[in-house]
């Protein structure tokens, strides 16, 4: 806030009455010292909560609620809140500890679905988890629960409280927006400032209880959630947090089944977006680890750890984040088999794309930028604000590895210096053997696009990624095509 | 920080209702407080005060004239200068600060800014602004309340209108306008340039104040218009007949294979060649030939001087019918290419004669509004036109649980919008049994009132249910009591066509009855059809091929009807064009082997223009109905010369007496004046010269006003800034307390007017020459207690009658009607001459 108001007062503003009057206007000859010779940005660029939200990369999605004792996926609004009863003592320091180990660095877990039921003892309605009879119920504070077990794990959170709400009379009334959904925003901001993500579904409207009204309600999207001040509000109370779908900080991937386009835009819309578009708007994959639905359901089995492997690579290896769903049940825990599934997940992400094999390796460009420090072991530093770069109007190059010992390699991972905008339109991954033939790799996958991050399994399969590998010696990454001089800060190889 | 949200979600219980403003700034006078750039881009340079921004309001620096529109685009004094630095982000405009904000409605409102800059493309407005309310009074007025992308292109080097349509929730106040004055470089810019911008004004039309495709425009718009010097006492002669033009508006369209039609589409057709015009002194004919075999609608407008007295078809087989003029839609007949042989050649053939002066009225005629002829490249895809529709959302309704816009579903081709439905055979991309194509002119495009009509060909089939069908622009009410309107729907393999409207009243409550809210006919369905509607405040009605096939009332007389809904459609609605299938409840369920397909070859909205002298719709900047809301202050007369008009209700902001109450002669110096309760204010005179409903001062130069200015006279204008000088519109030079006067100066009525009914309009004001009444902040026509009036006044030619009534001074105690006869003292009520005063008996 402070910032912003700074940067503000620095807009050299002219009041009418101070202009002199002047009769034509000229070209100011204007330069900006750049004795680095630092690139310029490619516009759009993410905003400083965008990136940080970004590198959560990985991150689970909890629905608990009413719902899970309803067997619903979306409630009435008119169920009697002792409908809620935990068999246990719900536990989101379960579900973050398994998810943690799962490779995860976050959570967001539903506060209030489409049915109107609060997970917390809010002030804004009685239908909330406290006014239920069940013992365990009348101590469930689910954000208050979820936030501290966050921190305790070092983990980022969030959560999703629905702007539909089926269960209160105002719902498509000014009142519902000023008195029941900013005010229910601001309740859970004050479970801790540094939440990274408030999810905003964009499911609005329809048949419900309405508080007896039994109606079927629509509200003007565009308009009725008085988003712009919305954000403004949550913004200066939580600094960090994106405002996902309706706030419109972060788009939609497109799909709910864990993959997005192997071509993804951080600008735009949908699967692909767009390299012409005019704002920032990264994609998030929201994808459900479960058969049943995104609410727990008797019977329904876990996708194992193989099937969740190939969606983190068809996401976050795609240029977009990924929110995993895995349901708490009706003891308000993960179940076993959600267990051993994540347990797996981050065994196979720790194997197969955790030991880097390109710091062991000579990289060679075939342009480097002069002027500052734009070497290619920016590119095998560890460093995230370190970069490799070629001169302005240079939009191909080579990088080549080589090793002295033949090395199997499986993948490689790129990742662009996206602070500058998102440049690279094309490239190629090619290996080597003897250092002399070199073969184009993973030649079915439109290598198009890389953004924030993008893994290339290098034998074309995103479902059996982990075979034999190829034994080389050598690798290149050919950039073929960027918007701009391509920057990249980080090219890993395992 | 914390504390403060708080406060503000605690505090903010109820929204103040919403004052309308209009916002204009044309940097020639004050009306905008500051002027600067502005960056979104938090690391701007321009924000850390690295660089400063290079911003001034300048002499306008481009008041060409252009060859394209014939005119000056932008003629103003001043405009705002800017250098969009390459060292800005994507984000990088010129922040105008606003004397007053406007507010933001959930309705759209339209900015209007003119633009000039040496790149092409689109412009990108934010709105810097806060909520009115105290408890949000820690927000930052520079909150950004809304980004959008103009839905105009501007050219380059040439001043041009970006339009862009905003809205937001009610309660929200814009303090400040930043224009980015390109919005499609590849966003590396590396080369400064300087944009000029003026002319910035919300108002409630999409309409492009500049519109270099007017030409275009005008062949669609005003089809079949023959435009003719407007008629002065005598029709000059000799008559040039290559001034007359006739125009014909058509879409030619052959019958082709299904998938491959053999012809392309030809649409806003110009016939020019061997058009031959004639004129006999008294009436003007011009033939048009009309192409062989094909539907033609055609729109025979002329000049308000004129009235159509006949239409001739003649066919190169030798048909010859006179259409009675009875069949003709106001000015609109369609020719449908069955009425003659096949291939003949038709010669249409209006006639015009010019009406004599004192019958001139204003004439309602069609006008095509909005179009969309889906024209393309024969044989090459394209998406349809981004500035007229979007994709619909795909919903859980049966019509929309299809919807995918992609190059299969969804395109325009060989002239026609394809919307297809058929099987999803890839269920990796997306997890749906179908893909169905539909658009819609959703926050785009919206009307109200008029006639709108689709040529189309649907596939009969099971399971098949396309539709041609409108929803309310603003749906806030909630189907179905916001209303809809079914203009075209047919299921499965009928033969039938459905027209059907949905509303609380005959939907929720059932009425269907009372009256019908559906009504359906055999049509066959192989074949092109045009299927209209015709929707004014009275009434719906449904039309095909032109035969009117159904209708649908206003209970006007039914008040408890009318409160339960009956009549939802006093309000924009928007154009959806789809082809969907059913699910069993009315259409069947589809079959996932066929692929489904209607094609649209038109869709057009015609709506009904007044022309000529109009006595409604001259606008002000406040509701009509606004009450005067000062103490004291109160317009009870205004005067030309001894004529004297009473306003009847002093107590409301705006009068109307729509009698022409004044006569007055062309080149005759007048004298105005107004019986005003107090002095502290001044007084202002407009007089319509062009008839074009709307009056439209230009900023005077120390008391002299340019050619064409409508500001007639004025007590006083400051020109700048107000300290107390300024001029009177004789020229005389005011100081200080001598500003403080009502006192009007003579004016002559221009002798190069054609005689007639125009509009005067006097006005109460402060410093203000906007004839819609001053909306400076604290300084508006409301507050300050001023007033408009507006009087009918009759324009005479001294040559003509009008002298008779000019010799009759000296009998002031007779009556005269208005040919100058003499009457006995008249009992009936109407407009009479005494003592060569207009008197109007009641």
């Amino acid at each position: 806030m402070k910032k912003l108001v700074m940067a503000c007062l620095l807009f050299a503003l002219l009041p009418r009455s101070a202009l002199i009057a002047q009769s034509s206007f000229g070209l100011v000859q204007q330069a900006l010292a750049n004795p680095q010779n630092e690139p310029r940005e490619v516009f759009p660029v993410p905003s400083e909560r965008q990136m940080k939200w970004q590198e959560t990369e990985f991150y689970a999605f909890f629905h608990y609620g009413m719902n899970t004792y309803t067997g619903q996926e979306w409630g009435n609004g008119d169920e009697n809140v002792n409908l809620f009863a935990p068999t246990a003592m719900p536990d989101p320091e379960q579900w973050l500890r398994l998810c943690k180990a799962a490779g995860m660095r976050g959570g967001i877990a539903v506060a209030k679905h489409h049915d109107g039921f609060c997970l917390w003892p809010t002030s804004t309605t009685d239908h909330h988890c406290q006014n239920a009879t069940n013992t365990f119920a009348k101590q469930t504070n689910i954000p208050y629960d979820f936030a501290r077990a966050a921190r305790k794990l070092g983990m980022k959170y969030g959560f999703y409280v629905s702007p539909w709400d089926c269960n209160s009379e105002y719902y498509g009334t000014d009142k519902y927006v000023t008195d029941v959904f900013l005010r229910q925003c601001f309740e859970l901001s004050q479970y801790g400032t540094d939440q990274f993500e408030m999810w905003l579904d964009g499911a609005n409207g329809g048949s419900g209880y309405y508080g007896g009204a039994n109606t079927t309600r629509s509200i003007d999207a565009d308009c009725y959630y008085d988003i712009p001040n919305l954000r403004d509000s949550i913004h200066r109370v939580c600094p960090d947090i994106i405002l996902w779908g309706l706030g419109g900080e972060a788009r939609w991937c497109g799909t709910e089944s864990g993959y997005t386009n192997e071509t993804t835009w951080s600008m735009g819309a949908g699967l692909t977006g767009s390299a012409t578009e005019w704002e920032w708007l990264p994609s998030e994959c929201d994808a459900k680890a479960t058969s049943g639905g995104w609410f727990y359901h008797d019977g329904e089995t876990t996708s194992d750890s193989e099937t969740l492997f190939k969606m983190y690579l068809e996401t976050v290896g795609r240029n977009a984040t990924l929110i995993l769903n895995v349901p708490p049940n009706k003891a308000g825990r993960l179940t076993d088999a959600d267990s051993t599934q994540l347990y797996a997940l981050g065994t196979k992400l720790r194997t197969r794309l955790g030991t880097d094999l390109a710091p062991q390796a000579t990289v060679h460009a075939s342009h480097t930028r002069s002027g500052g420090a734009y070497s290619t072991a920016n590119l095998t530093d560890g460093d995230k604000n370190t970069y490799w770069a070629t001169e302005d109007g240079q939009h191909t190059a080579d990088i080549t590895l080589l090793w002295d010992e033949p090395q199997t390699v499986h993948y490689v991972m790129l990742q662009e210096y996206i602070r500058k905008g998102q440049r690279v339109k094309g490239f190629m991954i090619e290996t080597t053997e003897d250092g002399i033939a070199w073969t184009q790799r993973a030649t079915n996958i439109q290598t198009t696009t890389i953004g924030y991050k993008r893994i290339i399994p290098l034998n074309g399969s995103t479902s059996d990624s982990y075979d034999g590998g190829f034994v080389v010696t050598g690798l290149r990454v050919r950039i073929t095509d960027s918007r701009a001089c391509p920057l990249l800060h980080t090219l890993s190889v395992f | 920080m914390k504390k403060t949200f708080y406060t503000s979600l605690l505090t903010l219980l109820s929204l103040a209702p919403l004052q309308a403003q209009v916002a204009k700034v044309t940097f020639d006078t004050d009306d905008y407080s500051a002027v600067g750039v502005y960056d979104g881009w938090e690391n701007s340079p321009f924000r850390k005060g690295t660089l400063q921004g290079n911003v001034a309001v300048i002499d306008n620096p481009h008041t060409e004239m252009s060859d394209i529109l014939g005119r000056i685009p932008n003629a103003t004094e001043k405009v705002l200068a800017v250098q969009r630095s390459r060292y800005g982000s994507n984000l990088f405009g010129a922040r105008i600060d606003l004397t007053t904000p406007f507010a933001l409605t959930p309705e759209i409102q339209y900015v209007h800014v003119l633009v000039h800059r040496p790149v092409s493309g689109r412009v990108m407005l934010m709105g810097l602004g806060k909520h009115r309310e105290a408890e949000w009074a820690t927000q930052s007025p520079e909150t950004v309340q809304f980004r959008e992308i103009s839905s105009t292109t501007v050219a380059p080097n040439m001043w041009g209108d970006a339009v862009f349509s905003v809205r937001g929730v009610s309660g929200v106040d814009i303090y400040s306008l930043v224009v980015v004055p390109e919005c499609e470089s590849p966003h590396d810019s590396s080369e400064d340039f300087v944009a000029y911008i003026d002319q910035i004004v919300v108002n409630s039309s999409s309409v492009p104040f500049v519109n270099y495709n007017e030409d275009f425009v005008n062949d669609v718009r005003e089809s079949a218009y023959i435009a003719v010097p407007s008629p002065k006492s005598t029709l000059p002669a000799p008559f040039d007949v290559n001034d007359v033009d006739v125009r014909l508006y058509a879409s030619f369209v052959s019958e082709g294979g299904y998938e491959t039609p053999a012809t392309p589409t030809i649409s806003a057709e110009t016939v020019t060649g061997g058009v031959v015009r004639s004129f006999d002194g008294t009436r003007i004919t011009a033939p048009v030939a009309v192409p062989a075999g094909q539907d033609v609608t055609i729109l025979l407008n002329a000049n308000t001087g004129y009235t159509l007295t006949a239409l001739h078809l003649s066919s190169s087989t030798g048909e010859e019918i006179d259409v009675p003029l009875a069949s003709i839609n106001l000015n609109r007949y369609d020719i449908p290419a069955a009425l003659f042989a096949e291939n003949a050649q038709v010669v249409v053939t209006p006639t015009f004669n010019p009406l004599p002066e004192g019958e001139q009225r204003a004439v309602q005629r069609w006008y095509l509004a909005w179009n969309d002829e889906f024209d393309s490249p024969n044989g090459a895809y394209a998406k349809p036109n981004a500035t007229h529709w979007n994709t619909p959302s795909r919903g859980s309704s049966a019509w929309a649980r299809f919807i995918t816009d992609n190059d299969s579903t969804s395109f325009v081709r060989d002239g026609y919008y394809h919307a297809r439905c058929f099987v999803n055979d890839d269920r990796t991309e997306d997890d749906i049994a179908m893909l169905s194509g539909a658009i819609y002119s959703r926050n785009l495009y919206s009307f109200q009132y008029g006639r709108v009509e689709a040529r189309l060909k649907t596939t009969r089939h099971t399971g098949n249910f396309p539709a041609f069908w409108m929803m309310p622009q603003d749906n806030s009410a909630g189907w179905p009591a916001a209303g809809e309107i079914d203009i075209f729907e047919q299921v499965n393999n009928q033969n039938i066509a459905y027209h059907t409207i949905h509303s609380n009243w005959s939907y929720t409550l059932g009425n269907k009855t009372n009256p019908k809210s559906s009504g359906n006919e055999a049509v066959n369905m192989d074949e092109w059809h045009v299927y209209a509607l015709e929707w004014d405040e009275a009434q719906l009605r449904w039309y095909v091929d032109g035969q009117q096939v159904f209708s649908y009332a206003k209970k006007v007389a039914d008040e408890d009807a009318l409160s339960k809904g009956q009549w939802p459609f006093d309000k924009k609605f928007y154009l959806i064009l789809n082809q969907s299938v059913g699910n069993g409840s009315w259409a069947a369920s589809p079959d996932q082997s066929f692929t489904y397909e209607t094609l649209f070859d038109y869709v057009r909205v015609y709506q009904i223009k007044k022309t000529g002298k109009d006595n409604s719709d001259y606008p002000i900047n406040y509701p009509k109905t606004q009450p005067v809301t000062h103490a004291t202050r109160r317009l009870t007369a205004v005067c030309l010369d001894d004529q004297i008009v009473n306003v009847p209700n002093p107590a409301c902001l705006y009068n109307f007496i729509p009698e022409p109450v004044f006569t007055v002669a062309l080149g005759q110096l007048v004298q105005p004046s107004v019986t005003f309760s107090t002095g502290w204010m001044h007084s202002y005179v407009y007089l319509d010269l062009d008839g074009d409903s709307i009056f439209t001062p230009i900023t005077p130069n120390q008391g002299v006003q340019p050619a064409l200015s409508e500001l007639m006279s004025y007590s006083f204008f400051s020109e700048n800034s107000y300290d107390g000088s300024g001029f009177n519109s004789e020229g005389t030079a005011f100081t200080a307390r001598n500003a403080n006067t009502l006192q009007l100066p003579a004016f002559t009525i221009p002798a190069t007017m054609s005689p007639g009914l125009y509009r005067i309009r006097f006005k109460i004001d402060w410093d203000d020459i906007d004839a819609g009444g001053s909306t400076a902040l604290g300084q508006d026509i409301i507050t300050n207690g001023g007033a408009i009036c507006d009087v009918n006044i009759y324009v005479e030619d001294p040559t003509g009658l009008d002298a008779v009534n000019l010799n009759n001074q000296s009998r002031n105690s007779e009556w005269y009607d208005l040919q100058g006869r003499r009457i006995p003292a008249p009992t009936k009520s109407g407009i009479y001459i005494q003592g060569n005063r207009k008197v109007i008996l009641h």
